[in-house]
């Protein structure tokens, strides 16, 4: 008999309870879209990389390697997705919040 | 073989080696800068990519995001049986994930096949166009893991010769690597455009 990894079974658990926040947060204000979507995949990506493929056992080169790719990818998909940093009032440029002239 | 930490002269070797691991960064910056490309076409065009990105489902990319990761658990507690000696117990891990990756394939075409029968082709328009090249160079991924999978399980029969422990963890990280890029296209495609 063969026993379960507590740990990774943590793991899948805070994976799915996170997908599930995922498909949750897409009634909020789309500036706040932007930044808990994103957010929530860099979450995800981390535990996949650092807990399933086991990056925690690799270098720091590594590790920092991992970390910077995907904080710059989701960092400028932020940049780019959101709507506006002004989100109390002020017209931003998502296609449901721009005032047309 | 025992997860023990690797000698000083390897210092930059990390889990399923270098190769695999270079190949995972290459990944991971192609779909980044994919991803971005994508995020650039939808500013200069934010009305199309909100229209077209309503006739998506979001609960088929969701699903299938469970389906991966379900998945990779199982080729994630198939190495760890694996680096203790129990072969029989990684095999059957392997199919597990096998099994989770064959529903996400079931499922993508299902999706593919809606979107056949509504028109929304490649070239249908910028969206759909980006969608499809995404999602299928992603499902491209997919089959080629589950091949690697499919040898994997091979070679852990009784009767195979024994597998190369990094061979075993290398075609695990390329699974993972599958799963990774989906929680990147996933939240973009489905929930931003």
């Amino acid at each position: 008999m063969t026993e379960k990894n507590p740990r990774h079974l943590a793991t899948l658990i805070v994976l799915l309870l996170l997908t599930a926040a995922t498909a949750g947060v897409s009634e909020v204000h789309p500036t706040w879209l932007a930044i808990a979507v994103l957010s929530l995949a860099l979450a995800k990506v981390l535990l996949v990389a650092f807990r399933f493929m086991k990056l925690r056992h690799a270098h720091l080169f590594w590790k920092c390697a991992v970390l910077l790719i995907t904080c710059a990818t989701l960092g400028s998909l932020l940049l780019g997705f959101r709507p506006s940093w002004r989100p109390f009032g002020f017209p931003g440029s998502h296609p449901t919040s721009t005032s047309r002239l | 073989m025992s997860a023990k930490s690797p000698p000083a002269s390897a210092i930059l070797y990390p889990p399923g080696g270098l190769l695999i691991w270079s190949l995972v960064l290459m990944e991971l910056v192609t779909f980044g800068v994919a991803l971005i490309a994508f995020m650039v076409s939808s500013r200069s065009e934010p009305e199309l990519f909100h229209q077209s990105r309503l006739h998506l489902n979001p609960l088929y990319g969701a699903v299938n995001t469970v389906f991966l990761l379900v998945s990779g658990y199982f080729m994630a507690e198939a190495v760890r049986h694996f680096e203790h000696g129990r072969v029989a117990a990684a095999r059957r891990r392997v199919f597990l994930a096998m099994t989770g990756g064959g529903l996400f394939l079931a499922l993508k075409a299902v999706e593919y096949r809606e979107k056949i029968h509504a028109g929304f082709v490649l070239g249908y328009d910028t969206f759909f166009t980006y969608y499809w090249l995404l999602t299928v160079f992603h499902l491209m991924h997919v089959i080629v893991g589950l091949v690697i999978l499919a040898v994997l399980a091979r070679r852990l029969r009784p009767s195979a010769t024994p597998l190369n422990p990094e061979d075993f963890e290398a075609g695990a990280v390329f699974w993972h690597m599958c799963d990774l890029i989906w929680l990147l296209l996933f939240p973009v495609i489905y929930l931003l455009a």
